[in-house]
């Protein structure tokens, strides 16, 4: 284990939790405004499609980036139109896009490209790495934050503005009231749906820059069902950080960390199934904890409102 | 008599969401210079045309059916199993490891063996979210997801590490021994009975569901907990009743995969079985007799897929497009009528409050 070989994996963990902070704070916003959007996965997948495909017809990175951000917001509207307006059952519509993402996408990409499996052209513009000089005499720091793809940093920006939005502006007020108490929301004379919509937009911009990334980041091309799940960790690190950006980003690195690490010793014959588990049962155990935690409180509430019960009662049960 | 009125009335409506949404893929494939008509009797000829086609769609309705069920019993009792896929994928290496590691058994020890370990494995990956549940109130919805993705992991290990069979490439146990196969229905067809334990599970769910206790019970917890409750139900040991029930029925559907129609396991056999079975239970309300319907339309759309693509040249994805479709057209019609019912009702609140 030398210092370059973890240098080596903290750079890749870094790379691997871009994606999830970029749908995590989007998904933090949409969950802590009252929908569990379990299709981020479908988000996300058709915001790398597009991605591909608008870099493929322009040869440019930013009209791809462009088409999967409106893609995604199509896609949102979609997710709006059914859980918000008509009041669907969130989790069947989560379902059903993400079955659509994953059909859809195939389609197209046989539709436009007459291939399935994946697609790759010269055509395609990726977006580019950022090199910043004055890391280059430093000899850590420069393996480690340097040469990353422009949305490695945007991302870790992101989270600034995302913790000013939550914590600083009414509407991160707004979305959790929204989530929480929708009546005392209404009560005081802003609409629970139109803050829905605004989570909801929100949610599905950061799917299509994390597609676009995801296609467009470091490989220049588009493979069926490339998210592979990607969309579930996000999830996992939204109900693992909370609905702080902050703890969710560094929920997200740790998750990048053990793809990282798992990506790495897969190469070197170990099993990586197990460290690929790692985010999916961190997350239950993180569950569990603060669910029993809460039982804790409410026992013993329970409890001593029965003993006041009691001794009120003068003691006979 | 209003009963029969109403049940022909949401016929009706299905029917023609599913026209609709036949109508749409119609104009999917206009746009894209296809014929249509050519495209949908392909799909029906590939699906259902002659007996060959007719027994794939078995084979192909069976884990479905199954995996309808498992969702049902669940959110029929108020409790959500979304996990269906990583418990089908626990069963089913259980069957496929019973089935080809013990060697020289008979059929009848051996092939029940595989079934009941599938069917073990199944009740573990679904008891553990619903004690969580109903013992801390760890929400089902995110831990059966989450869960789905462990038990996915750990099956992959399983069947790339221990159990791997050496002479494949990567994933795969070795085929399972000739007496842990599900015997032949119809031999000349190549039908395996699997079909058979899908249908009677139906049979004994709808039994359950409409002539037990046990089943008024959870049709109660379902629509309104707190209801039970008072009304004398243990709704905590009643749901983790269903959960076991939920997971028993995935795991009998890794077994019948397993047995009944690959012989064996590799990584993410349960595909898309699990999700398509919430699915599935969703459309059907879940009223196993209509499970078994869905199930088979679904059936349809899959196995005709290749028809459509061979005949017609329309890709065969069109056809998941097309189911995705079906459900948002399905559950849009639902809420766009109780839309339209709680209007009439406030008009109708407005005029007994001005009289």
């Amino acid at each position: 284990m030398n210092l370059d070989f973890i240098l080596d994996v903290l750079s890749t963990g870094l790379r691997m939790a871009t994606p999830f902070i970029l749908v995590g704070l989007g998904g933090l916003i949409s969950l802590s405004a009252g929908d569990l959007n379990i299709s981020l996965e479908g988000f996300m997948l058709i915001g790398a499609f597009f991605a591909v495909l608008g870099s493929y017809l322009f040869e440019s990175y930013v009209i791809g980036i462009c088409f999967a951000v409106l893609a995604a917001l199509i896609y949102g509207l979609l997710f709006g139109l059914f859980t918000i307006k008509l009041k669907a059952d969130v989790f069947v519509v989560g379902i059903a896009l993400n079955l659509l993402a994953s059909e859809a996408t195939v389609f197209f990409s046989r539709l436009f490209f007459n291939v399935r499996g994946s697609f790759s052209d010269p055509r395609i513009e990726g977006i580019p790495n950022i090199h910043m000089a004055f890391l280059d005499d430093i000899p850590v720091l420069d393996q480690l934050l340097n040469n990353h793809s422009a949305f490695v940093y945007i991302s870790w920006i992101m989270i600034v503005i995302f913790w000013f939005l939550v914590y600083r502006t009414p509407y991160g007020f707004y979305f959790r009231a929204a989530g929480e108490h929708p009546e005392a929301l209404e009560t005081t004379g802003i609409r629970v749906n139109k803050i829905r919509w605004i989570a909801n937009t929100i949610c599905s911009v950061m799917c299509g820059l994390a597609g676009a990334h995801l296609s467009l980041g470091y490989l220049k091309m588009f493979v069926e069902d490339m998210t592979a799940g990607r969309g579930f960790i996000a999830l996992s690190a939204v109900i693992f950080g909370g609905s702080n950006p902050v703890t969710m980003a560094i929920t997200s690195l740790l998750f990048g960390l053990a793809e990282g690490i798992s990506l790495r010793i897969q190469n070197m014959g170990i099993p990586s199934q197990f460290t690929l588990m790692l985010p999916y049962l961190t997350t239950i155990l993180a569950l569990i904890f603060r669910a029993v935690r809460k039982s804790r409180k409410t026992t013993t509430l329970l409890t001593s409102i029965a003993l006041t019960d009691t001794e009120t009662k003068g003691g006979k049960l | 008599m209003k009963n029969s009125k109403k049940s022909v009335n949401s016929l009706v409506s299905i029917l023609g969401v599913f026209l609709a949404t036949m109508l749409f893929g119609a104009l999917i494939m206009l746009m894209i210079g296809k014929n249509p008509l050519q495209a949908y009797a392909a799909m029906f000829s590939y699906a259902v045309g002659d007996v060959s086609a007719i027994t794939n769609l078995m084979n192909r309705s069976m884990a479905l059916i199954l995996a309808a069920l498992c969702a049902a019993v669940a959110s029929n009792a108020g409790i959500y199993n979304l996990g269906g896929k990583g418990q089908i994928e626990l069963g089913a290496i259980a069957a496929a490891v019973v089935g080809y590691k013990l060697i020289g058994l008979p059929i009848y020890i051996h092939l029940p063996l595989c079934i009941l370990a599938a069917i073990f494995m199944g009740i573990i990956g679904a008891a553990i979210p619903g004690y969580l549940r109903v013992k801390w109130k760890v929400d089902e919805v995110i831990s059966t997801i989450m869960l789905n993705s462990v038990f996915f992991m750990f099956t992959s290990y399983l069947a790339n590490y221990p159990f791997r069979d050496m002479t494949r490439w990567s994933g795969t146990t070795p085929p399972v021994e000739e007496s842990a196969k599900l015997p032949f229905l119809i031999q000349s067809v190549e039908l395996r009975s699997g079909i058979i334990f899908a249908l009677v599970a139906a049979a004994i769910v709808y039994w359950i569901f409409n002539y037990t206790n046990q089943g008024y019970r959870w049709k109660m917890i379902g629509l309104n907990p707190r209801f039970a409750q008072y009304g004398g139900v243990n709704v905590g040991k009643d749901q983790m009743k269903a959960m076991i029930l939920s997971g028993l029925l995935s795991g009998l559907a890794g077994a019948v995969l397993v047995c009944g129609s690959n012989y064996r396991y590799w990584e993410s056999i349960a595909g898309p079985y699990g999700w398509d079975g919430v699915l599935i239970a969703m459309l059907a309300k879940n009223n196993p007799i209509a499970i078994i319907a869905v199930s088979f339309v679904f059936s349809i759309f899959k196995n005709g897929a290749l028809g459509m693509e061979q005949v017609a040249n329309v890709p065969s994805d069109l056809t998941g497009v097309l189911l995705a479709a079906l459900i948002l057209f399905i559950t849009g019609r639902e809420f766009v009528s109780i839309l339209f019912r709680k209007r009439k009702h406030i008009i109708l609140v407005d005029e007994e409050v001005k009289q």
